[in-house]
């Protein structure tokens, strides 16, 4: 099964989308991995974790939606391929008010505000 | 809740906890004191030599702990496994959890720590959470390792021509940091380098920890830190690692991270935490040497995969056990009635309110997970990480969902439940009788089905 396939499957069967889209530079890319002797990675989905779709605020269990690949990524170490569907966040930020405004060591020289 | 009390946090109750003395916690898994290499008096590494001694010994029982769609708190995956965990050793089944290593960031943001909560935890749990044994720190270092003699390659005449207009090998810190996405380096002159853009990752996102987390071994992770592609020529043709000797220098900064961490849960069963992979960019799941170590030397193994179970298991089941050959005989999805409520409609603000038509609503998210589950051929089990604000009425239609013999999942999805906070202790065991009925009546037919999902392992 070549990489777009695997990618199909897991978006149809898993996530209940009618299609899988990529603009042609993704389809070429691809094709050069395979080309280069990559085809036989598994694929792993950087999706967002909040939905089946890439929308994160379509809750529930919606189908017949369209997957965008955005990008794809190889890792050749790991030997697999990411599929970058949507924002992917690699880098988090703190919030307004982080959690570590309440850690600090007591009296007893013990650390609260971890939970 | 029928036992009223204060509600302790959940850093007072890790620090209320009685700990063994790390031998004897490797002691109740048999292993000998002289292959555990102790970090203080509670936690421990396993030796490469003790794991290597046990390839002949059969697998024990392989239980996944997924979830269903979750919240922006997360639906207490790290929680349920550990009280699995502990209800399995308490009707008298020997098992070990195999969790994911917290990492900095998101305890000093938002979602805090990461080893369980209530009394579903494992300790220590400020260590675990803080600088454990340092696996991140020297994970980041020989990603930064590499991310050096990439830039230093380049000032020294770039002899393997890789193109500093395109994206090159970045940088990684275990920190929650925004300002670092995108930067500028090597400002400020000519023996600086050549100015350009680029950017930081947090240290889970580099591709060094999922490289730690499938590593069979060290060669096997020399062999994958040298396949790291690191640029690219003006051709585009693919720049590694190894072309740059950087393979054997980045093996000796993780020769020790290697090897998996025990350490304990309150009721002082085992527990292998180590690795822990982002759950988009890479699998998510801990590291294929602690989860083998617990497979040799328990009887059940209860694991984790990142996220809902759209990502999570379906990674657990094509990549990291497809690579390591690994056969899952269970998978616990890991439900809430706030979770459901929210996939039946309820805004994030308002899941405190009992709503039961919305958990009613919401179970097409579970139902999803459960097919999706079948489809790999592994039975499921449902968990509801209940809390204290939940209803009694809001979770008798998660029970007659799961309780119908409707053949929905090859497993059916028995009913199960276990309460966070006080009561956990006692209402563990009905999450614990149905998995060991699976794994034992399904034995060893639950194997992911070889297609259609993704290439097998070469």
């Amino acid at each position: 099964m070549g990489l777009w396939e695997k990618i199909e499957t897991i978006a149809r069967t898993i996530y209940g989308a009618a299609e899988v889209t990529a603009p042609a530079n993704v389809r070429n890319q691809i094709a050069k991995f395979e080309a280069d002797g990559f085809g036989h990675y598994p694929v792993c989905m950087a999706k967002t974790q909040y939905s089946f779709s890439t929308d994160p605020n379509a809750k529930g269990a919606p189908s017949g939606h369209s997957i965008p690949v955005r990008e794809v990524r190889l890792s050749s170490g790991a030997e697999f391929l990411v599929a970058v569907c949507g924002d992917m966040m690699t880098m988090p930020g703190l919030p307004r008010v982080p959690a570590a405004n309440s850690i600090r060591l007591n009296q007893a020289g013990e650390v609260e505000g971890l939970f | 809740m029928s036992d009223q009390g204060e509600v302790r946090s959940d850093i007072e109750i890790a620090r209320a906890a009685r700990t063994l003395p790390i031998g004897e916690n490797g002691a109740r898994i048999d292993i000998p004191s002289e292959h555990l290499l102790p970090y203080g008096h509670d936690k421990a590494k396993i030796g490469f030599d003790y794991l290597d001694s046990l390839a002949d010994r059969p697998d024990g029982k392989l239980i996944l702990v997924t979830a269903i769609t979750p919240t922006p708190a997360g639906e207490g995956k790290t929680t349920t496994s550990v009280g699995l965990g502990d209800g399995l050793n308490r009707i008298g089944k020997r098992t070990a959890v195999c969790l994911r290593e917290p990492s900095l960031g998101p305890c000093f943001g938002m979602k805090g720590g990461a080893a369980g909560g209530g009394y579903s935890q494992v300790v220590p749990m400020e260590s675990i959470n803080l600088h454990f044994t340092g696996d991140l720190h020297a994970i980041g270092a020989a990603h930064n390792l590499l991310s050096a003699m990439v830039d230093n390659h380049i000032h020294w005449g770039n002899a393997l021509g890789i193109d500093a207009r395109r994206p090159t090998w970045g940088r990684v810190v275990d920190m929650n940091d925004r300002a670092l996405r995108s930067v500028s380096i090597a400002l400020g002159g000519v023996g600086n380098g050549f100015p350009r853009q680029s950017g930081f990752d947090i240290t889970v996102a580099s591709e060094v920890m999922a490289i730690f987390c499938l590593a069979e071994g060290l060669a096997d992770l020399e062999r994958r830190l040298g396949n790291i592609g690191i640029g690219q020529t003006r051709e585009r043709k693919a720049r590694y690692a190894r072309e740059l000797e950087a393979d054997g220098a980045m093996t000796v900064l993780l020769k020790d991270a290697l090897m998996p961490n025990l350490v304990q849960t309150l009721e002082n069963n085992p527990a292998f935490i180590h690795g822990g992979p982002f759950a988009n960019i890479a699998h998510g799941c801990n590291s294929v040497m602690a989860t083998r170590a617990g497979l040799k030397l328990a009887d059940y193994a209860v694991t984790e995969a990142g996220f809902g179970a759209d990502l999570g298991a379906e990674k657990f089941f094509d990549i990291k056990c497809r690579k390591a050959g690994l056969r899952p005989d269970a998978a616990v999805v890991v439900a809430t009635v706030r979770a459901l409520k929210m996939h039946g409609g309820v805004a994030i603000g308002d899941l405190g309110s009992e709503n039961v038509d919305a958990v009613r609503a919401g179970l097409v998210n579970l139902g999803r997970h459960l097919d999706n589950i079948a489809r790999f051929g592994v039975p499921a089990v449902v968990a509801i990480n209940r809390f204290t604000s939940d209803t009694d009425a809001e979770l008798v239609p998660v029970r007659e969902y799961c309780e119908e013999p409707t053949g929905r999942t090859e497993a059916q999805a028995p009913r199960s439940s276990h309460e966070r906070w006080r009561k956990w202790r006692t209402a563990a065991r009905p999450t614990s009788a149905p998995c060991i009925r699976m794994t034992w009546d399904c034995g060893r037919r639950s194997r992911p089905s070889p297609g259609p999902f993704t290439a097998r392992r070469k």
